[in-house]
């Protein structure tokens, strides 16, 4: 990305940082969740720079984004925990009344992944880890988090047939 | 001039709302299904009074802007930089949707109904006002949430409040019989759910920006309800044995008080004697 572009980024980033940030605070309830949906709108405005820079209002742009971003989260959350709930019950759990020793007697996820992928998906998908909590956790980059998590995710899907 | 005048007649109204009505309005839009209750322009302003109420408040901010820019720069920026977002989207997500003008605003499925206004998306164009859009009847699931603009003729506060809350009865000395003059009522609104029960009537002056509302709650279960202030003292003005406290937030100055499962109040750019004498004009026990 040429500096010009970046510099862009950069005053949109400093002028609606707060705005973001609250909004998706409200949304998630979650200081890291929502600081990791301000930085996934961001990452997406950089994606599509071009897009956002021949817009007539970029702050507009950035805001539905942004609302977008939030909105997506949370259903790609939702739907994770749903999927690793469901191996619980014939029926999906509600995710309000599950408890972990039961969900840990019903099956033993090492069966189907490796104690350190367990450990990844318990801690982003039930836990509510963000990416960032979890590289800290781990003690490796941001995208190095991501593509483990993304690996957890896939072999386990793999190896899992409900 | 007349899209300055709409966007100030938007922010007038987002200020009178409390922190928690604007919190509600903005999640109601996350959560709405059928599309967009707010514009990214209402987005922001709602967020922006907030920000605002917040520092004037004096309540420090969580963020460090610039740490925060560095973090992105340094974790975030390469990923961008190979095109991978940190969640996986639908394809050709990044295409903002052209907003449609609406005249009338309709809402199939409504999560969470704790909003008592919304402002229908689109219809803010530059040939139109808030005002005009009040005007509008929107048909809401009527077990929801509802608003309507009526030009009725003048009726007495608790005719005004009694349909919404039947078949309960509401108390003779629970309103004012008592409204400033020059005020004409615009807009009202209301909700229902499990928990409550609740009514907003929003009154502008014919000829100046004050306006004030006046809301009536039937509470149905017994919640803790925040109210937003400013740094002033809240005042215990009594009469009749009831407490009517008195507080400031900003411009505003809004009166609460509570007679049995009533919880009442009024709020608005008012004069503070105004204020009083509706409180005076409310019958005695």
């Amino acid at each position: 990305m040429d500096q010009i572009t970046l510099d862009f980024i950069d005053r949109l980033y400093r002028k609606k940082y707060d705005f973001l940030f609250k909004y998706a605070k409200y949304a998630f309830g979650d200081s890291s969740i929502a600081e990791e949906a301000v930085h996934e709108t961001f990452i997406v405005a950089c994606i599509c720079h071009e897009k956002l820079q021949a817009s007539l209002n970029p702050e507009g742009w950035i805001v539905n984004t942004h609302k977008f971003v939030c909105r997506n989260i949370q259903k790609s959350r939702k739907r994770e925990i749903q999927k690793i709930l469901s191996l619980t019950n014939e029926n999906a759990l509600n995710p309000y009344t599950y408890t972990e020793p039961a969900f840990e007697k019903k099956f033993d996820l090492e069966d189907f992944v490796s104690s350190e992928d367990v450990f990844i998906l318990r801690k982003f998908i039930l836990e509510g880890y963000s990416h960032k909590d979890l590289a800290q956790e781990l003690n490796i980059s941001v995208d190095a988090c991501k593509k483990r998590l993304q690996r957890a995710k896939e072999k386990f899907r793999k190896n899992f047939q409900p | 001039m007349k899209k300055q005048n709409l966007s100030k007649d938007k922010h007038t109204y987002f200020s009178s709302l409390s922190e928690q009505e604007l919190k509600n309005l903005l999640m109601t839009d996350f959560q709405s299904i059928d599309g967009e209750i707010l514009t990214a322009e209402d987005i922001d302003m709602v967020l922006g009074i907030i920000l605002e109420r917040e520092k004037i408040a004096g309540i420090p901010t969580e963020n460090n802007v610039e740490k925060s820019w560095k973090f992105f720069v340094e974790n975030y920026l390469p990923l961008a930089e190979q095109d991978i977002t940190l969640y996986d989207y639908p394809t050709n997500s990044f295409q903002p949707k052209r907003k449609e003008k609406k005249k009338i605003f309709r809402v199939k499925n409504i999560a969470a109904a704790s909003l008592f206004f919304c402002i229908a998306l689109g219809a803010f164009s530059t040939t139109t006002n808030a005002k005009e859009l009040f005007a509008h009847m929107a048909n809401w699931t009527k077990d929801t949430f509802w608003f309507s603009h009526s030009e009725e003729p003048d009726v007495s506060l608790i005719t005004e409040f009694e349909t919404a809350f039947s078949p309960t009865e509401i108390p003779e000395y629970l309103l004012p019989t008592w409204l400033p003059d020059h005020f004409t009522k615009t807009i009202e609104g209301g909700y229902e759910q499990k928990t409550e029960i609740f009514k907003k009537i929003l009154y502008e002056n014919d000829s100046s920006p004050e306006f004030f509302n006046i809301s009536v709650s039937y509470f149905l279960s017994n919640p803790t309800v925040i109210y937003e202030k400013d740094a002033g003292d809240v005042v215990i003005y009594q009469k009749d044995g009831i407490d009517y406290y008195i507080m400031s937030n900003l411009n505003t100055i809004t009166a609460i008080w509570k007679v049995d499962s009533f919880e009442c109040q009024i709020s608005g750019n008012i004069e503070r004697e105004d204020l009083i004498k509706m409180i005076d004009s409310i019958p005695s026990l």
